[in-house]
């Protein structure tokens, strides 16, 4: 198992795109942790909404669909973190297409920017939503291997962006020679994840549901569609871990990898996990006509076992009490009137 | 309703330093909270150095004065940022913690909010207060500012956005301040051919509107958004030849407008080369060249007529020139 401290200087500069986001500012986050001091962090969105904002990091607010921004962007960099999109749960991917599509700009003008700075490696991360959804219409039967996304049947905004900008990654390698990695991301959750707004996921949003819901002493929560359909989840922390490893690993040049855990829940399940933590149960209201996205999706993790030696661990419940613990304080605080997002900003 | 008190942000500035010294000789408590010093020496002792962005320096600067009204015009105003919006956190982030401390400062009943024009593209009349279109990231960060108000309801104070258009007057800075100066020197030219009908307003009228702002009932005031101009708009060749009279430098020149353009062209090639500043662009000539009329009927009706003609306006603009450049 080979890191980023294995092998690159702690002053090099690190560029991770999409930043403000979860997964991006995690990301930050984890380099900082670990000593270096040359991270450049870029998303659209304005300082004030970003998840977190890590001091000692260069924040730049800048759109990355636009080609000059890109360049600017990775001028001088070592390794490029793509992981900059317009996404969200299933409630704005089936709702939102063209956002989703037009993300490929985003990797079009970045992989292009990076190879030409000359930038090492470059990691895209993509997406479980690049497998073939027909393969995915079974709640038990749904182990979805590398090769499952051809041929292709993606999900159509999302999973095709991913799909395509995969197979960029994987020509920048063969025709120019950058290294590209290129992890498929099952469900991922932890704290500073979304969880109000629209754009949050199922773990989160149930989280939400039921302690707002415990707070109003309300007996009920909704689900979206009938509870059965099924998927795995993965902690933020063995995400973090995972991007490291891949993106070090050379044998995994150009190759997508499945990054996710293979522990296969039923959304129904999820619900009785995230009740037990908050120690009351509610009448479970099914709200058939909500989007759902597909039936049955799990992580075979069978390719990352036999090349890293490691698979995402973190048992569901152990990861969720975490997560819920991080929401219900979140939710409080909001109830109080403190800005939850800027209060993060202002705390560092 | 009393106003004995009253905060302005950015009273360094130019629309700024102009409502300090109003509000000065209204009588009333002033302080200026603003990273820079005054640009009018004798303001120096309203002046707090305060940063926008720091939050609780900013909470704590507006609680301790207890004000009964807020003229928030901080901001960063120059285009030069044409990559990371963060270069303009003072009008995003600096919003917010306005509004932090109009929560935490229950004495101010009133606010007046500084946008600007470049909420939408030069030209464009937008079709309602949500109509945004900018093309520059000073503009977006403009946008962002007016939706951070426009979310922070549970404010208690009467609020007001103001766009400021082309304001001119003493204490101005680039661009309107050497566009007089170019006129001074001999070297502004007309481009040929041209009428462009633009927005123009003296700062004593848009002090003398934004302060009516304030004492206007609220239902005609309380979340809406006006333009700052005189309420007639002026050609651009009218308006430069009056200043060339009232200055006393030499008629303007006209050139054809091809010319002109491609003047502008071998300007951007400098500017590409690294000259910050050439005295033209295609920016500024597009800027020249493009008619900006907003409708002023709203403001008109809640202001009424205004204290200054243009002649007035420039003679005292010209008249600051002379004391200010001695």
């Amino acid at each position: 198992m080979q890191l980023a401290i294995d092998i690159i200087p702690k002053d090099s500069l690190i560029v991770i795109a999409g930043a403000g986001g979860f997964i991006g500012g995690s990301l930050a986050r984890y380099f900082h942790n670990q000593g270096y001091t040359n991270i450049r962090a870029v998303d659209r969105k304005p300082l004030t909404y970003w998840f977190q904002r890590i001091p000692g990091v260069e924040c730049i607010c800048a759109d990355l669909s636009e080609k000059e921004n890109a360049i600017r962007a990775v001028e001088g960099a070592v390794e490029v973190y793509n992981l900059a999109a317009d996404m969200g749960g299933m409630g704005f991917i089936e709702k939102y297409r063209i956002e989703c599509l037009r993300s490929i700009l985003i990797n079009t003008h970045l992989i292009e920017a990076a190879y030409r700075a000359g930038v090492d490696r470059y990691y895209f991360a993509s997406s479980a939503c690049v497998y073939n959804s027909q393969l995915q219409v079974d709640p038990t039967l749904c182990s979805l291997k590398e090769s499952d996304a051809y041929p292709a049947m993606a999900e159509r905004g999302y999973g095709w962006e991913k799909l395509v900008s995969e197979m960029f990654c994987q020509e920048y390698w063969v025709e120019r020679g950058l290294k590209t990695f290129i992890p498929r991301f099952h469900n991922v959750y932890g704290p500073h994840g979304t969880w109000f707004g629209g754009r949050e996921k199922a773990p989160a949003a149930l989280c939400r549901k039921i302690i707002e819901a415990k707070d109003e002493h309300k007996s009920e929560i909704e689900i979206w569609g009938d509870g059965n359909q099924t998927r795995s989840f993965m902690y933020i922390k063995d995400c973090l871990l995972g991007i490291d490893q891949i993106m070090h690993c050379d044998q995994l040049i150009a190759t997508p990898i499945n990054l996710g855990t293979c522990e296969l829940v039923s959304i129904n399940q999820l619900v009785d996990y995230i009740e037990e933590i908050a120690g009351s149960q509610f009448k479970r209201i099914y709200k058939l006509d909500a989007p759902r996205g597909v039936v049955g999706r799990n992580s075979d993790n069978t390719f990352i076992k036999q090349v890293l030696g490691w698979e995402p661990n973190t048992p569901l419940m152990e990861g969720l009490k975490t997560t819920y613990e991080w929401i219900e304080q979140q939710y409080h605080d909001m109830k109080m009137g403190k800005p939850v997002l800027q209060d993060l900003i202002q705390g560092l | 309703m009393s106003q004995q008190r009253v905060i302005i942000t950015g009273g360094s500035g130019f629309i700024g330093t102009n409502l300090v010294e109003d509000r000065v000789a209204q009588g009333l408590e002033v302080l200026n909270l603003d990273i820079q010093a005054p640009r009018n020496r004798t303001h120096q002792t309203f002046w707090q150095k305060v940063d926008i962005l720091d939050r609780s320096a900013v909470i704590q600067a507006v609680s301790d004065f207890k004000p009964q009204v807020l003229l928030h015009f901080a901001a960063r105003t120059d285009l030069d940022e044409h990559y990371n919006l963060a270069g303009y956190s003072a009008n995003i982030e600096g919003v917010c913690n306005v509004i932090e401390a109009i929560r935490a400062t229950p004495s101010i009943g009133r606010v007046i909010f500084a946008s600007s024009q470049l909420v939408c593209r030069l030209g464009y009349v937008p079709k309602d207060d949500y109509d945004y279109n900018p093309t520059t990231l000073y503009g977006q960060s403009k946008v962002l500012g007016e939706r951070i108000i426009r979310a922070a309801d549970d404010i208690n104070a009467i609020w007001t956005i103001v766009r400021p258009t082309s304001i001119w007057g003493p204490w101005f800075s680039i661009p309107y301040k050497n566009f007089f100066e170019t006129i001074a020197k001999n070297i502004y030219i007309h481009p040929g051919n041209i009428k462009t009908l633009k927005q123009w307003g003296y700062i004593g009228n848009a002090i003398y509107q934004v302060d009516k702002l304030i004492n206007a009932p609220l239902e005609y005031v309380h979340k809406q958004l006006f333009y700052l101009a005189d309420y007639q708009p002026i050609d651009l060749r009218v308006f430069a030849d009056q200043v060339q009279k009232s200055i006393g430098s030499k008629p303007i020149r006209t050139i054809p407008n091809g010319l002109l353009k491609m003047l502008a062209f071998i300007g951007d090639i400098f500017q590409k080369l690294g000259w910050k500043n050439p005295p033209l662009t295609s920016f500024r000539y597009s800027n020249i060249t493009t008619p900006e009329v907003q409708d002023l009927e709203p403001l008109h009706k809640v202001v009424g007529a205004l204290p200054f003609n243009t002649a007035q306006g420039i003679d005292r603009t010209v008249q600051w020139f002379k004391e200010y450049n001695k």
